[in-house]
Formats: structure tokens, sequence, C-alpha cells
């Protein structure tokens, strides 16, 4: 009995993760650079709390988010919501708080949100960062926000991240030209946002439909520049038309920043609800089998909080980028280890203490011994943790290098320096018995 | 150089025609043998690695990215639930899935059933669709092999199950009451491999379309 409660206590949730030091480092890591990345292009970070109104943040989303959402009721009996995205929440702040900012809004955010996980049957807590251009209908946005997406990973040293494009306004105007009922191209969206080809081609088959080949041609106008000469000759509707050049326009100007490598088009390419309304884009790691961020432009989002305003941007799933850092080994860093410790004698503890303080004073990372125990001890601890130096405070200070230096005797103001990484010279090399009172 | 890609292939049944359908294609495996304690096979060209793995668990694998492709029975696909991208309809392995009932308890059709049946199955995410489209609420028991055998003993009214030639369930006395899909052998990419392979996976599906056997078997709806 005693056996299960033990585990019952040391056991998380399903889908709640802890982080040790070396994987919040790396976080921190990840997030920083981002941080800096977004104020660079005028994005300003927000925040918002973890609950939601139920009813506030589901005026806004897409199906497919709705039963994804987790629900916890409050000591009041209204529903609430742990936030399964924070553009909703954006959306909200935007239409209120925010409502007198000249347009357009740029806000950035770092953020746990949490959602359904179909594989492991449970909820499970994503971290998340990403940008919102809010006010912009233009293509000079949706190029900023593939832009950022792009210059994001790059940061994080990831310059192999792929971005796909596709364009649901363009998607829709398609679909429109070819005659088809509005339930018909709801199917087709749904059939094509799961990449069916073959449930494709038997709605086509059992609908009879004549669009055929131009139906098909969605599922093979992906890949380069290409595809937009390759759609054309299939392509008589002006709107379609219209958004196939902007999509093109996009695409070029992108290669022209340098981009080319990293984009590439799915002109199929569809959400399965009414989320977005123009440009989408999904971000890539080559050899990582998960999508790792989602952008496009939500045009219709605000209007639910009373607050029309077109919106594009992009979140990254900093799990994922973080795995696949850690697992791909592309950023070196260090976990902060500390750089010295401090062994004091009963006697000389407030010197002790004031040495160490003196030490953090120059940028070092101290650590005092607060366990009673033998100097070959504390020696074995050091060595353990990484820690190179390791001070003793008695009457004299010793300071021994743990990769194999022997312990010498050194001034007190000298410390600092050798724990930066002077080395010592030739004659300092002492035992402690041939030490006579030099400076304390 | 043209990069290696990883295919997951289902053991089992599927198995001599997937080899089969591939060979034709010019991707001659090496050394697959079904009862061979080998998971891991590729091509002579190099060009294909081959995982050896359990039917259930290919559209896992192609998911999570641990393969680039896979072939697997549409009935498991459909299960899975998986995000992944399906290709083709490789035309073998054909099978269809099926309510079925036992041959003397009264049940012709559906409508028959009454609400809260018990159905047994391995397919639940497929039979909780099926009978949410037919409005009609059951009770799933989940089973994982012979679920023929449920009815008789009393432990369901009615199965869903996979029916090849139908004589499994002749023999025990059952007959099939209505096709919820029929299903063949599918080929299924990583989303991400989708795109970033897609002339590779373009030129293979190419190469194995004109090869496909038969037309495609719609279900009768």
């Amino acid at each position: 009995m005693p056996k299960t409660n033990l585990f019952n206590k040391l056991k998380s949730p399903p889908g709640a993760k802890d982080l040790l030091p070396r994987e919040v480092v790396l976080r921190q890591f990840i997030q920083e650079q981002l941080n800096t990345l977004f104020l660079f292009w005028g994005y300003q970070p927000i925040h918002t709390p973890v609950f939601e109104h139920y009813d506030a943040l589901v005026a806004g989303l897409g199906e497919d988010l709705k039963d994804k959402i987790f629900k916890v009721v409050d000591g009041h009996g209204h529903i609430l919501a742990l936030k399964p995205d924070m553009t909703t929440p954006i959306a909200r702040v935007a239409a209120s708080r925010l409502k007198d900012e000249p347009l357009p809004i740029r806000l950035s955010y770092q953020a746990n949100i949490f959602r359904y996980d179909a594989e492991q049957h449970s909820h499970k807590e994503f971290s998340q960062a990403g940008v919102e251009l809010i006010g912009s209908g233009t293509s000079a946005a949706d190029t900023e926000s593939i832009s950022l997406a792009i210059n994001a990973f790059i940061a994080l040293g990831l310059d192999n991240v792929q971005v796909v494009m596709g364009d649901q306004g363009f998607l829709n105007s398609y679909l429109t030209s070819l005659k088809l009922s509005p339930v018909q191209i709801q199917e087709i969206r749904r059939i094509l946002a799961k990449k069916d080809h073959v449930e494709l081609a038997d709605y086509i088959r059992t609908n009879d439909l004549n669009c055929g080949k131009e139906l098909t041609g969605l599922t093979r106008w992906v890949g380069k520049d290409e595809v937009f000469m390759a759609a054309r000759k299939l392509l008589t509707d002006k709107e379609a038309l219209k958004k196939l050049d902007n999509l093109e326009s996009i695409y070029h100007l992108l290669s022209a920043l340098g981009h080319e490598q990293h984009i590439r088009v799915d002109l199929g390419m569809s959400e399965d609800f009414a989320y977005y309304t123009g440009i989408i884009f999904d971000l890539y790691l080559p050899g990582f089998g998960l999508r790792v961020g989602r952008g496009g432009r939500y045009d219709q989002l605000l209007a639910q909080y009373d607050r029309p305003l077109p919106a594009v941007g992009f979140a990254i799933n900093l799990e994922y980028v973080q795995n696949y850092l850690s697992k791909e080994e592309k950023v070196v860093f260090e976990l902060p280890v500390p750089h010295c410790l401090v062994v004091m004698e009963e006697k000389y503890r407030a010197k002790g203490m004031e040495i160490a303080q003196g030490l953090r004073d120059q940028l070092n990372r101290v650590e005092l011994e607060v366990l009673e125990r033998g100097p070959e001890e504390s020696k074995s601890y050091a060595v353990a943790k990484n820690i190179p130096f390791l001070i003793r405070v008695g009457k004299e200070i010793l300071i021994t290098s743990l990769d194999g230096g022997l312990e010498k005797k050194i001034p007190v103001e000298r410390l600092g320096q050798i724990i930066e990484g002077e080395l010592l010279a030739d004659d300092e090399v002492l035992g402690a018995k041939d030490s006579r009172g030099q400076g304390v | 150089m043209k990069k290696k890609l990883t295919i997951a292939l289902a053991k089992g049944f599927l198995i001599k025609d997937t080899i089969e359908l591939l060979s034709k294609a010019g991707i001659q495996c090496r050394g697959i043998q079904n009862d061979s304690r080998r998971l891991i096979f590729d091509n002579l060209d190099d060009t294909y690695n081959f995982l050896m793995v359990r039917p259930t668990d290919v559209p896992v694998y192609v998911a999570q990215g641990a393969a680039d492709l896979g072939i697997v029975g549409y009935d498991i696909l459909l299960e899975s639930e998986a995000e992944v991208a399906r290709l083709l309809d490789l035309q073998f392995g054909y099978c269809r899935l099926v309510v079925a009932a036992p041959q003397n308890a009264g049940i012709a059709s559906v409508s028959d059933l009454k609400p809260f049946s018990k159905v047994a199955t391995k397919f639940v995410n497929i039979t909780e669709g099926f009978f949410q489209g037919q409005g009609l609420p059951i009770e799933i028991i989940k089973l994982y092999g012979s679920i023929e055998l449920a009815p008789l003993v009393g432990l369901s009214d009615v199965i869903v199950d996979l029916v090849a030639t139908g004589a499994t369930l002749k023999e025990n006395g059952m007959e099939v009451i209505a096709e919820i899909t029929p299903s063949t052998a599918s080929l299924i990419a990583n989303p991400v491999s989708y795109h970033l392979n897609h002339e590779i996976l373009r030129e293979l599906t190419d190469k194995l379309q004109p090869l496909l056997a038969g037309e495609r078997k719609l279900s009768a709806k």
C-alpha cells in the first residue's frame, strides 16, 4: 500500500512536464533570441492570463480547436478555459484595452497553452512563441510575417527551416469558380486538409463532378515557383487569378530577400475550418516529423470581438524546437554551473562569506559549502558538479583547480583573476606548509 | 545524391503483394522474409529503407516521421486517425469493413438494432463514427481478435469487423447487414516528407499508378 501512495505523490498529470535546469537554460536561450528578434521587427511583448471565459474564447475559435479546449468550472459555476492559443486572447485585448492604439498593432508573446493531444489521450501543456500583426490587410504584412518566421528559426541556428505557403482565399475563390455548392466546397476543403488524394478522387467520382482535373490539380500544385505557371493553365476565374498573383508576388519578394531555399508552395493547402482567410503557412524542420509552427491571415477573428480588423501572425511550438535543438546539438550553450565552491573553517565563516560576495561582485558564480563534511568530500561534490575551482578559507586562502591542479595559496585580490582563467606562475606552486602570511 | 526514403511496411497478409508491386516499380527489396526477425531492410539501388512493422503501428511511424512513407490497409489507417497524407490506393488487399449479425437473430439491417445494442469490434473509432452517422447510440466492446466469437457467446449483439471473402463469417453463422467502407492497401506519407521530398514522392506515385491492378472499388453509397 505505502508504495502506491508514494508513486502518486511523485507523479505528474499526463501532459504536464517538469523542466530541469539544463532544459530551462536552453528554453531561456530560445526565448531570449526570439524576444530580441521580435523587438527588432517592432513587435512588443504581451501577456494574457491562463484562464479565459469559455464563451468568450469560443466566439473566435475554429471548430477544430473547440473540442480540444481544457475546460474548468470556477467557484461560481462559470465555465472557464485554459487558453488553447494566444491569437484569440490577443484579439480580445486588441478589441478592448488596446482599442485606442494607433494601427497597426504589433504584438509578440511566449506563452504556455493547453490543448487536447489525441495521441496521449490527455490535455497537454505546450509552450509557444509567436507574433500578431493587427490592422493591416496588405501582402506587405503577409510577407513580413513569413519573413519574420524564417528569421526566427535562423536566429536559433536553424537555417534549414522550411515554410510551405498556401492561400485559403485563393482556394475558396477557386472552388467557388468551379460552380461547387457550399456544402461541396466544405467537404473538399476537409479532404484537402487531410491531404487524402484517394478520398478526393472518390468524391469527384461519386458526386460525378466535371471539374475533376481542376480539383486534382490542387494535389499536384506543390513545389517551388513552377507551381504558379502550372496552376495558371487551368485558372480562368479573375478572383482566383488575382489571389494567385498575390501569392506569387509574396513568393518572389521572399526570394529576393534571400529566402528562396526556405520557401515552398502548396496550392491545395487547406484548413479544415474557417479560421484562416488568406495566406497560410506551415513551418517544418527537415528530419523532424511534426509541424513546428503555423501561421496565416485571419481577417474575420477580431470582428467576433466587435473590432473588425485584418490580422496576420504565426506561432512556433517551442517544445518541438527545443527537442530538435537538443537532439541535433545545433546550439552549444553553457549550463551555468558555479565557478567555484567556497569551503570555510568555522572561525572564518564571516571572512569566507565576504570573499564569496567579493567574487560575485566580479560576476563569478559562487557556491558556499553548507554541509559539514571533510575537504575530500567537498572536493568530490565539486568534481561531480563540474565546478572548476575549490577555495578553502581559513587562516590562509587556498585555491585548487579541480581538473588536476594542486592546492595553491593565493592572495585574496587575485582570486577573481584566477577563476577567470589567468594561469598561475610556476613559483606559486606551493604546499600549505610553505606559506608565510602572503597577504590575506 | 538522391535522398534515401524510409517506408514502413505492414507485416502479414499485405506483404507479398506489397513486395510484388514495389518490384514491378523497379524497387527490389533485399532479403525481406515475412517470418524473419530482422526488421530493417533496404533495396538493391540503396534508395529505400524498409521497416517491417505491425499493421496498426504503420500510421504511427509515418505520422511521427520515423518513416517517410507507409503501406497499410485503409481500415487500419482510418481507425488510427493519424495525421498523414494518403497518396494512392494500391488496389490490393481488398476487404470490407462491415457490420455483421448472427444469422437467426432477426437483425437484417442496422435499423433493426435497438439503441444501446452491444457492438464488439477492434475498430472503436470507425464503429463510433459509423453509428453516430446512423444516429444510433450503441455500447462498444473493444476486442483484439476473433471478433466473430462475441455474438455467439452473448458478449455482444453484433460486430464490426474486416471481411475478405466472408467465409469466416459464414462459418460462424453470421451475415453482413451493412457495409461501412471498403479497404485496400494505401500508400501514406508523413506530412513533412510530403513537402520536403515532394519530387521523389511524385516520381514514385507516377511510377506506381500505371502498375495498379484494377478499378478503385467504391463503397455502395
